[in-house]
C-alpha cells in the first residue's frame, strides 16, 4: 500500500510539475564564513577541477520524485567549483596562478524529497590542499540539511530545487571554518 | 421504515470524491515555492574607483529564514525567502561602491562592526509585491522589490536613508521552469538602482 502511495505521489508530482525542467538556483555564500576567512591573512590559492567531471557520475545526477534536477553549470561538480571560486574571490583569496591549490572530489550529493513532510540534503566532499607536489591537508567534509516538504509534488520538487544552493553553502561554510584547512592555507 | 443499505459502487464514488476534495485542499492550502535569487549582480566598475571606505550590512540568520507569501496567478500564492535570496545582490551593490563589505548579525553588534572596520552600517528592510493577471497559471508575471535601507555610522548614529524599487516582469512563455523569473528581474533591477543611489547620495562620500 505504501509503495502504491509513493508511486501515485510520484506520478502526481510529475503531472503537476508538467514538462518543466528544474535547474538549480544561483549559489549564495555564507558570507559570515567568507568574511571570517577574509580576516585570517591567508595566502591566495588556485582551485583544481572539482571531480568527478563525468556528467554520468552518480553525484552529478539528482532526481526529485522522478524529475531531473539539472545543475545550472552543467554538472554539480562544476557548480561546487564555481561556488568555491566565487567565495575565494570575494574573500580576496583566489589566484588561478597560485602554487597552492585546493582540490575537491564529490563523494555524495543528493536531495531527497521522497518524504511527505520533510526533505533532506546530503553532500560530502574530499578536500586536498597541495603545494609543489606536497599534500598539506586532506580531509572529508560532510553536510546535511533538512527542509519542509510536502505530499504534493508541485510543492516538494521546487522545495528540493531551492535547497541545493543552501546545501552547497552549508558544505562550504563547514570547510571554511575548519582550523586545519585555515592552517594549510596560512603556510 | 427507512433502511440504510450499503452499495459498493456508491461507496467507491464517495471515496473518490473525498480523495479529490482532499487533493484540492492539500494543493489549495500550499503556496508554490520559488527562488528570486538574481543571476547577474552589480560588478565593480573598472573606470570609476569605489569609495575607499569599508562598510557592513546587517543580516541575521532569522532574517534569512524569513519566508513570505504573496500573490501569484489564478488565485494561488507563492512563497519565498526575500532576505536569503537578495543578500548576494545587496552585497554586490555595496561591493561595487565601497572598498570592502562585511556582514554583521545586528546593528548593535559594535565589536563585529569594529572588527570589520566599517565606516557605515546598512540596515535593510526588504518589501516585496507580486501579482499575475492570469486566471489559469500560478507563477507571478509582475514583481516589485523595495529596499528601504537605514545607514548608520560605526557608533550606531543614523546618517541617511535610502529607498530603491526594482520592478520585474515575465510572460508565461519565458518561464521554462524558472517560475521566479519576474522576481529575479525585480531583484536585479533593485540592485542596479541601489548602486546608482549609493553614488548619488552625498552623505556617503
Amino acid at each position: 500500500m505504501r509503495k502504491l502511495i509513493i508511486l501515485a505521489s510520484m506520478a502526481l508530482g510529475t503531472a503537476l510539475s508538467g514538462c518543466a525542467s528544474f535547474v538549480t538556483p544561483e549559489y549564495s555564500a555564507d558570507y559570515a564564513a567568507v568574511d571570517a576567512l577574509k580576516r585570517q591573512s591567508l595566502k591566495p590559492a588556485s582551485v583544481g577541477k572539482v571531480q568527478p567531471e563525468d556528467p554520468g557520475a552518480k553525484v552529478n545526477n539528482i532526481t526529485l520524485r522522478g524529475t531531473k534536477l539539472a545543475a545550472s553549470t552543467g554538472t554539480f561538480a562544476l557548480y561546487v567549483e564555481q561556488a568555491l571560486i566565487r567565495d575565494l574571490t570575494e574573500a580576496g583569496l583566489y589566484d588561478k596562478a597560485a602554487g597552492k591549490r585546493l582540490d575537491l572530489r564529490l563523494v555524495r550529493n543528493d536531495i531527497d524529497v521522497s518524504g511527505f513532510s520533510t526533505g533532506e540534503g546530503d553532500i560530502a566532499t574530499e578536500v586536498t590542499v597541495t603545494e609543489g607536489g606536497n599534500v598539506l591537508f586532506k580531509k572529508q567534509f560532510d553536510a546535511k540539511t533538512q527542509f519542509e516538504s510536502s505530499f504534493a509534488g508541485a510543492v516538494a520538487i521546487p522545495k528540493g530545487q531551492a535547497e541545493y544552493p543552501r546545501l552547497v553553502r552549508e558544505l562550504l561554510s563547514v570547510i571554511y571554518r575548519d582550523a586545519g584547512l585555515v592552517a594549510a592555507l596560512k603556510k | 421504515m427507512n433502511r440504510i443499505t450499503s452499495h459498493p459502487a456508491s461507496a467507491a464514488r464517495l471515496l473518490k470524491l473525498a480523495l479529490s476534495l482532499a487533493l484540492v485542499l492539500i494543493l489549495g492550502a500550499c503556496a508554490h515555492p520559488i527562488s528570486i535569487e538574481a543571476k547577474s549582480v552589480p560588478q565593480r566598475s573598472s573606470s570609476a574607483a569605489p569609495s575607499a571606505k569599508k562598510v557592513a550590512y546587517v543580516m541575521s540568520d532569522a532574517d534569512r529564514a524569513k519566508q513570505v507569501t504573496t500573490e501569484g496567478g489564478g488565485g494561488d500564492k507563492i512563497t519565498y525567502f526575500p532576505y536569503r535570496d537578495i543578500e548576494r545582490s545587496l552585497r554586490a551593490a555595496l561591493g561595487a561602491s565601497f572598498a570592502d563589505v562585511s556582514v554583521v548579525k545586528a546593528a548593535s553588534d559594535l565589536p563585529a562592526i569594529k572588527e570589520a572596520g566599517a565606516s557605515y552600517v546598512f540596515v535593510p528592510d526588504i518589501m516585496t509585491h507580486s501579482s499575475s493577471p492570469s486566471l489559469l497559471t500560478w507563477p507571478p508575471t509582475r514583481f516589485a522589490v523595495t529596499l528601504a535601507i537605514e545607514v548608520l555610522d560605526a557608533s550606531g548614529a543614523p546618517q541617511t536613508k535610502l529607498r530603491v524599487v526594482g520592478n520585474g516582469a515575465a510572460e508565461f512563455e519565458e518561464f521554462k521552469g524558472d517560475f521566479g523569473l519576474a522576481g529575479r528581474r525585480a531583484v536585479e533591477a533593485a540592485a542596479q538602482e541601489l548602486v546608482v543611489e549609493l553614488k548619488r547620495n552625498d552623505k556617503l562620500r
